[in-house]
C-alpha cells in the first residue's frame, strides 16, 4: 500500500468506518511507515481529545421537569397566536403560487366576495327564492291531493261534472276534500290551513248554509282545481 | 438512550395517548441537549433549545410521516433551531482565531489534555465551517452513521464523509500552525 492510499484510509480508521480488509492492509503499512504512523497518531489523539471535551451536566432536575415545562409551553400557545401564525403562513405561501394557481385563487375569492355581497346587501333575494320554493311545494301537494280526491270521488255516482252535483253530493265532496286534505297534507300545515280557511271563509264549513249562487261558485272552483272527475255511474 | 425509531410510541401518540409524548421526551432529551450544547456551546441556551425542540416536535408529530427515524427528525429540528439561534445572534458564532493564541500554542496534542488546551480545541472546532462542524459533531459525539447524518443534513453520504475528513484535516492544520 502506498502512503497516499494509507493517508486516506487513516481517516477511515480513526472514524471507525474502515472496512475490515482495508484495516488489515493499513495496519501492515503503519508498521513499516513512521510518517503514516505519526499521521495516524495525530488524528487518533485529535479525535480522542475532541471526545473528551466536557459536556456540562444541566442536572437531573432539568431532565426531570423538562416534560412539564414542555407541556406548560404547549398549553400556553394561545389560539389567537395560532390564527395569526396561520394567516401569516397563508400570505407567505401565496408568494410561491404558480400563475395558473394565482388565477384560480383570485376567481375563487371573487365568487366568495360576490355571494357574500349579495347575502349582505340583497337578503330579500334569497328570502324571495325561499318563498317560491314553498309555493312550488304547496302546489305539488295539492296535485297529490287531487289524485287522492279522484279515488274518493269514485264513490260519488250521481254526476261526472261537478256543476251537476246535488247539494248533498257537493257536501259529500267537500267533506271528502277536507278529510283528504287533512290526511294527505299533515306535513304541509301551511297548505292545509290556507285551503281550509279559504273554504271556510268563502263558503262556510256547512254547504247547507250556502246560497245557490255560492254553491255554484264553489262547484266552479272545484271543477277548475280538480278537473279529473270520474264519469257518472263508474 | 433508547432507539430513536419508535413507531409504537408514535402510534400511541397519534391515538391521543399524551403519556407517549412524555416517554419520547425521556428517551431523547439527553441526546438533544448534548447536540444543542455541542453546536451552541452555551449551557443555558442549550437547555432552552432542548425545550423548544420538543415543543416544535409536539406541534409537528401528527404530520411526521416516518420517512426517517424519530431520533434523526429530532436532531434535524435541533440543528435548525441552533442555526436560527446563530442567525439571531451572529456575534455568538464568530470565533476569532486570534483568541486561540496559536503562536503560543505548544503541541504535541497530548498537551491538549489540560483543560485550557481543551477549550482551545473547542474554539477551533467552533471556527470550522458550519457543515463541517455539525457533521463532525453528529459523527463524534452523537455517534451517528454516515447514512443517518446524510438523512439529517439532507445530503449524500459522500458529502458527509468529505465534510468529516476536511473538518479533521482543517483542525490538524490549525494545530500544526501552532507548532
Amino acid at each position: 500500500m502506498k502512503c497516499k492510499k494509507a493517508r486516506s484510509l487513516i481517516l477511515e480508521l480513526v472514524m471507525e468506518t474502515i472496512k475490515e480488509e482495508d484495516e488489515k492492509k493499513l495496519k501492515f503499512h503503519l508498521k513499516n511507515c513512521p510518517q503514516c504512523t505519526k499521521e495516524w497518531t495525530t488524528f487518533r489523539e485529535l479525535i480522542a481529545t475532541l471526545k473528551s471535551l466536557p459536556l456540562p451536566d444541566p442536572g437531573a432536575e432539568f431532565f426531570k421537569i423538562l416534560p412539564l415545562r414542555v407541556k406548560e409551553e404547549i398549553s400556553n400557545i394561545s389560539l389567537d397566536k395560532g390564527w395569526r401564525t396561520w394567516i401569516k403562513g397563508v400570505f407567505t405561501n401565496l408568494r410561491f403560487l404558480q400563475p395558473g394557481e394565482v388565477v384560480s385563487v383570485l376567481v375563487s375569492l371573487a365568487v366568495v366576495a360576490v355571494l357574500t355581497g349579495l347575502l349582505i346587501f340583497y337578503p330579500s333575494y334569497f328570502l324571495q327564492e325561499r318563498n317560491l320554493f314553498f309555493k312550488t311545494t304547496t302546489e305539488d301537494t295539492l296535485l297529490q291531493s287531487s289524485d287522492s280526491l279522484t279515488t274518493l270521488l269514485e264513490g260519488v255516482e250521481e254526476s261526472a261534472v261537478i256543476e251537476e252535483l246535488s247539494p248533498q253530493e257537493l257536501q259529500q265532496l267537500y267533506n271528502s276534500l277536507i278529510t283528504s286534505i287533512k290526511s294527505e297534507s299533515t306535513k304541509e300545515e301551511l297548505f292545509e290551513e290556507k285551503t281550509e280557511e279559504s273554504f271556510a271563509f268563502d263558503y262556510g264549513h256547512d254547504l247547507n248554509d250556502l246560497s245557490p249562487d255560492e254553491l255554484k261558485l264553489l262547484s266552479q272552483r272545484l271543477a277548475k282545481r280538480y278537473p279529473v272527475i270520474p264519469e257518472k255511474g263508474v | 438512550m433508547a432507539s430513536g425509531f419508535d413507531p409504537e410510541l408514535l402510534e400511541r401518540f397519534k391515538r391521543g395517548d399524551k403519556e407517549a409524548f412524555n416517554e419520547l421526551i425521556f428517551r431523547h432529551q439527553r441526546a438533544i441537549y448534548s447536540l444543542a450544547y455541542r453546536i451552541i456551546g452555551d449551557e443555558k441556551e442549550a437547555r432552552e433549545i432542548t425545550q423548544q425542540v420538543f415543543v416544535n416536535a409536539y406541534r409537528g408529530l401528527l404530520r411526521f410521516k416516518e420517512k426517517s427515524e424519530v431520533k434523526t427528525w429530532l436532531y434535524r429540528i435541533t440543528i435548525n433551531l441552533c442555526k436560527n439561534y446563530f442567525r439571531s445572534n451572529p456575534c455568538k458564532r464568530e470565533v476569532d482565531l486570534e483568541d486561540l493564541n496559536l503562536s503560543q500554542t505548544e503541541t504535541p496534542l497530548s498537551q491538549l489534555l489540560k483543560e485550557e488546551e481543551k477549550m482551545r480545541l473547542k474554539m477551533m472546532l467552533d471556527s470550522l465551517p458550519e457543515k463541517q462542524r455539525i457533521t463532525l459533531i453528529l459523527r463524534i459525539y452523537q455517534e451517528l452513521s454516515y447514512k443517518e447524518i446524510a438523512s439529517i443534513m439532507k445530503s449524500a453520504e459522500g458529502t458527509v464523509k468529505a465534510n468529516i475528513f476536511h473538518g479533521l484535516k482543517r483542525l490538524r492544520s490549525m494545530l500544526r500552525n501552532g507548532d
